[in-house]
C-alpha cells in the first residue's frame, strides 16, 4: 500500500523504494520488533547468521538503493567500532564480534522494514499499535520542524551572504553565527506559538485526523506469513 | 553602461523548468519593475541573480561573467537583496544591529557604521525601533527594516521582492521617496499597481518562466 504523498517521500532514506515500501507499516513494525528482539537475544554467531539470508533477501528488494544502504550501514558501524574495540581490550573479542554482527543485522532490518515507509505513515501505524498519542505527536512535530529549523538556518545564512557576509575566522563571523543561533531559538519559540494558534484556529483537539487509512492487503499477509515461517524455522533450528 | 546582463537563463527546480531562456539587462542607475502572476518565477529570478540557485546560461555584472560561488560572493557585497518574506531576512538581535551588519561586514570603522545606521534610521523614520528585537516588530515594521538593512550596505543594485506589501500610507510614501531618490539601480518585483503608476518606470512581465516587456 502507498499512502505517502510526494513531500513526505523525501523524509526517510528508502521510502518508496521496492516491494517493502508497498507493505502495510503496521505489519512491518511488528515483524521488525520480532526479528530485532530475536537477533538481539542471540548468544552465538550462528544464531545471528541464521537471519542474515532474510536480511539479504529484504535488501534485494531495494538493491537500487545500495549506495544509500551502505552509507547508513557504515555510519552505524562506525560507532559500533568503538564498542568492538572496547570489547577487544576487555579481553572478549568474540563478544565484540558478536555485538558487531548483531547490530549490523538489526540495522539492516530497521532500514529495510522501517525506513521504507514515510515518517507520517510509521507514526500512523504506531497509533494503530496503541502507542500513546501524545508521544506520537511530539515525535511528529519534532520531525516536521527539524526541517524547518534547517531551512531557517539556511535562510539566515542566505540573508547574511546577500549583504556581503563571507564566513572566515574572525570575531565578526563568530558574532554572526551567534546571531543565527539566538535568532533560531527565538524564532522557533515564536513559530511554535504561531503553529499552535494555527492548529487550534482550525479546530485541533489533540489528535490528527488521517485522510487515508491502511488496508491490510494480500501482499501484506503473504509477506507476514513468509517472514514468520522463516523466523519459526530459524528459531527452531538454531535457538532451541 | 550595462551593470547587469542575463542571457538565456534557465533554471530547473525539482525537474521543473521554472525559468526558461530569460534575457535581461539593466543599465547603471536604471530602475525597473517586474510583475506577473503568482508562481511565475519572479522570486526564483532574483535568487538566481544572487547566486543562490543553480542555473544554465550567462549572468554578468559589469561585463564580468559570474560562474563560481566566489564570483557571486564578491558580487553580493555590491548587490543588495530584499527578501519577499522579511521574517526570513532578519536575524540580528535588534534593529540597530540589523542595520549595522552589512557595513560591519564590509570592514568599515565603528564611527562610520554608527553614522550610516543613524542616517538610515532617520531616513525611514524608524528611530523609535532602534533597540527593538527584530522578532517583536509588526509586519509593516519588519518590511521597512528589511529594506533599511540592505540600504545600509550601499549597494550598486538592489533587488526588492514585493517591498511595499503591508505598509501603511506613511511608510509606503517613505519607501517610494527612497526609490525615487536613490542612485542605486533597482529591480522591484511587485503587484502594487499604484506604485508602478506613480513611478512610471519600465515594466517587465514574468509569465510561465519567461520575461517580456
Ligand atoms: N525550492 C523550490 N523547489 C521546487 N520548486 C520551487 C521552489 N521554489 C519555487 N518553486 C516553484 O517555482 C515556481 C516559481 O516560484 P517563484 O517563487 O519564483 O514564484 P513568484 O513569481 O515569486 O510567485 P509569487 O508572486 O507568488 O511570489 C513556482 O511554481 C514554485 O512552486
Ligand atoms: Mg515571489
Amino acid at each position: 500500500m502507498d499512502t505517502a504523498t510526494e513531500g513526505e517521500k523525501v523524509e526517510t532514506p528508502l521510502n518508496g523504494e521496492g516491494l517493502l515500501s508497498r507493505l502495510d507499516p503496521r505489519v512491518k513494525i511488528v515483524l521488525f520488533l520480532v526479528l530485532a528482539w530475536t537477533v538481539a537475544l542471540a548468544g552465538n554467531l550462528l544464531q545471528v547468521f541464521a537471519f542474515l539470508p532474510l536480511a539479504l533477501l529484504f535488501y534485494a528488494t531495494a538493491y537500487r538503493k545500495t549506495a544509500t544502504i551502505l552509507k547508513l550501514l557504515l555510519f552505524a558501524d562506525f560507532f559500533l567500532l568503538f564498542v568492538v574495540l572496547t570489547q577487544l581490550f576487555l579481553g572478549s573479542p568474540y563478544e565484540g564480534v558478536l555485538i558487531f554482527f548483531k547490530s549490523t543485522v538489526i540495522v539492516l532490518f530497521s532500514l529495510l522494514l522501517l525506513t521504507t515507509s514515510s515518517v507520517f505513515d510509521l507514526l500512523h501505524a504506531l497509533h494503530h499499535l496503541k502507542v500513546p498519542n501524545k508521544l506520537l505527536q511530539i515525535t511528529f512535530f519534532f520531525y516536521r520542524y527539524l526541517f524547518t529549523v534547517k531551512d531557517q538556518l539556511q535562510l539566515a545564512e542566505k540573508s547574511a551572504k546577500s549583504r556581503g557576509f563571507i564566513p572566515k575566522t574572525s570575531i565578526q563571523t563568530y558574532k554572526t553565527y551567534a546571531y543565527f543561533m539566538g535568532n533560531l531559538l527565538l524564532k522557533s519559540y515564536f513559530k511554535s506559538e504561531n503553529v499552535y494558534k494555527a492548529l487550534i484556529s482550525r479546530g485541533f483537539k489533540g489528535y490528527f485526523p488521517v485522510f487515508r487509512h491502511f488496508e491490510l492487503g494480500k501482499l501484506d499477509v503473504i509477506f507476514a506469513l513468509f517472514t514468520i515461517i522463516y523466523w519459526g524455522v530459524a528459531v527452531w533450528r538454531f535457538y532451541l | 553602461m550595462e551593470i547587469l546582463s542575463v542571457e538565456n537563463l534557465r533554471v530547473k527546480l525539482e525537474n521543473r523548468e521554472v525559468l526558461r531562456r530569460v534575457n535581461f539587462s539593466l543599465k547603471d542607475g536604471e530602475k525597473v519593475f517586474i510583475t506577473g502572476p503568482n508562481g511565475a518565477g519572479k522570486t526564483t529570478f532574483l535568487e538566481t541573480l544572487m547566486g543562490f540557485v543553480p542555473f544554465e546560461g550567462k549572468i554578468s555584472f559589469k561585463g564580468n561573467e559570474l560562474k563560481s560561488e566566489d564570483d557571486f560572493s564578491v558580487l553580493r557585497g555590491r548587490m543588495g537583496y530584499v527578501f519577499q518574506n522579511p521574517d526570513d531576512q532578519l536575524f540580528a538581535p535588534t534593529v540597530e544591529e540589523e542595520l549595522a551588519f552589512a557595513p560591519l561586514v564590509k570592514g568599515l570603522k565603528r564611527e562610520q557604521v554608527k553614522e550610516i545606521v543613524e542616517r538610515t534610521l532617520k531616513e525611514f523614520e524608524i528611530e523609535h525601533l532602534r533597540e527593538k528585537p527584530t522578532y517583536k516588530l509588526s509586519g509593516g515594521e519588519k518590511r521597512i527594516v528589511s529594506v533599511a538593512c540592505v540600504v545600509t550596505m550601499d549597494p550598486e543594485v538592489i533587488l526588492l521582492d514585493e517591498p511595499t506589501t503591508g505598509l501603511d500610507r506613511n511608510k509606503w510614501e517613505k519607501l517610494v521617496e527612497f526609490f525615487e531618490r536613490t542612485g542605486s539601480s533597482l529591480i522591484i518585483v511587485t503587484h502594487d499597481t499604484k506604485l508602478m503608476k506613480r513611478l512610471g518606470w519600465k515594466r517587465l512581465v514574468m509569465e510561465n518562466g519567461e520575461l517580456r516587456e
